[in-house]
């Protein structure tokens, strides 16, 4: 089962977040309703920025990550996170040495990213891809010693 | 109390069940035990850090015991590790979302420190974890 979610900084302007079905607006949606949190309904430009600046990110990761021959299932996980933060016209070169260092230096840019944002539903998406960066980071890590 | 404050009792609350859960791991599944002992002082740390955080609002109490799937070789060792790590990146993920901008360093370390804890007991790469 997956509860994919998804926030969508869309033309009209309105922070959208949610996933494919309507079941799927996630655990997450109930748990923050539960608790009194609300999404933004209006993104700010710097949550606009972010989110850009999260998918430019994640894309640059994908390409590299395609380039590198990365497990397959490695490749999965970064084109999952790509593929449910907006798209964008923005490119980004992430300058690391490794693919393991670049990894690692898109889960911090997340990780201060979720500490900025200003929408409560952006910041748990980036932090929780942040996360799942550094799972990654410690996969492969673990899989070459 | 305020929407923060109820996230994290209920992560608390999972920290006490993982302090309650990692030792009966290491005590019934010997080939578990050292990695058992690594995350106990793990989440002891996490408990005591919301315990410190949330002083007086602390709500939750550990429980004499909690329930436990058969837990007799490595295998049911990892999948109940890999549960208790799973549902506690979920609690961290919620208070993530229940905090302001100044406050959401400590359940982004915890989802953290979660996630990566699941790795240690054979879990995989999630997108988005805490969230699917």
């Amino acid at each position: 089962m997956v509860s994919r979610r998804v926030v969508v900084l869309g033309a009209a302007g309105t922070v959208a977040v949610g996933v494919g079905a309507t079941a799927a607006l996630g655990r997450l949606d109930d748990t923050l309703r539960a608790v009194g949190a609300r999404p933004t309904p209006s993104p700010t430009d710097d949550d606009v920025e972010l989110a850009a600046t999260a998918r430019a990110e994640a894309d640059a990761l994908v390409e590299r990550a395609r380039a590198e021959q990365v497990p397959d299932a490695v490749l999965a996980v970064l084109r999952s996170q790509a593929d449910d933060l907006p798209p964008t016209d923005r490119t980004i070169t992430v300058d690391a040495d490794t693919f393991v260092a670049a990894c690692r230096w898109v889960a911090e840019s997340r990780a201060d990213a979720c500490v900025t944002a200003v929408s409560t539903d952006l910041a748990v998406v980036l932090g929780s891809s942040s996360a799942g960066l550094h799972q990654i980071v410690q996969q492969l890590k673990g899989a070459a010693s | 109390m305020t929407d923060r404050t109820t996230a994290l009792n209920a992560w608390l609350a999972l920290e006490r069940e993982a302090v309650w859960l990692y030792p009966l791991i290491g005590a019934r599944v010997a080939a578990a035990a050292d990695r058992a002992r690594s995350s106990l002082a793990t989440h002891q740390q996490s408990r005591d850090r919301l315990l410190a955080e949330l002083a007086a609002d602390d709500t939750t109490r550990a429980r004499a015991a909690y329930e436990v799937p058969p837990l007799t070789d490595l295998k049911q060792a990892r999948r109940v590790a890999q549960d208790i790590e799973r549902r506690i990146q979920a609690a961290c993920a919620s208070a993530l979302g229940a905090s302001d901008r100044r406050d959401r360093m400590l359940p982004l370390i915890g989802l953290r420190t979660a996630a990566l804890a699941e790795l240690t007991w054979g879990g995989t790469a999630q997108p988005f974890p805490g969230l699917d």
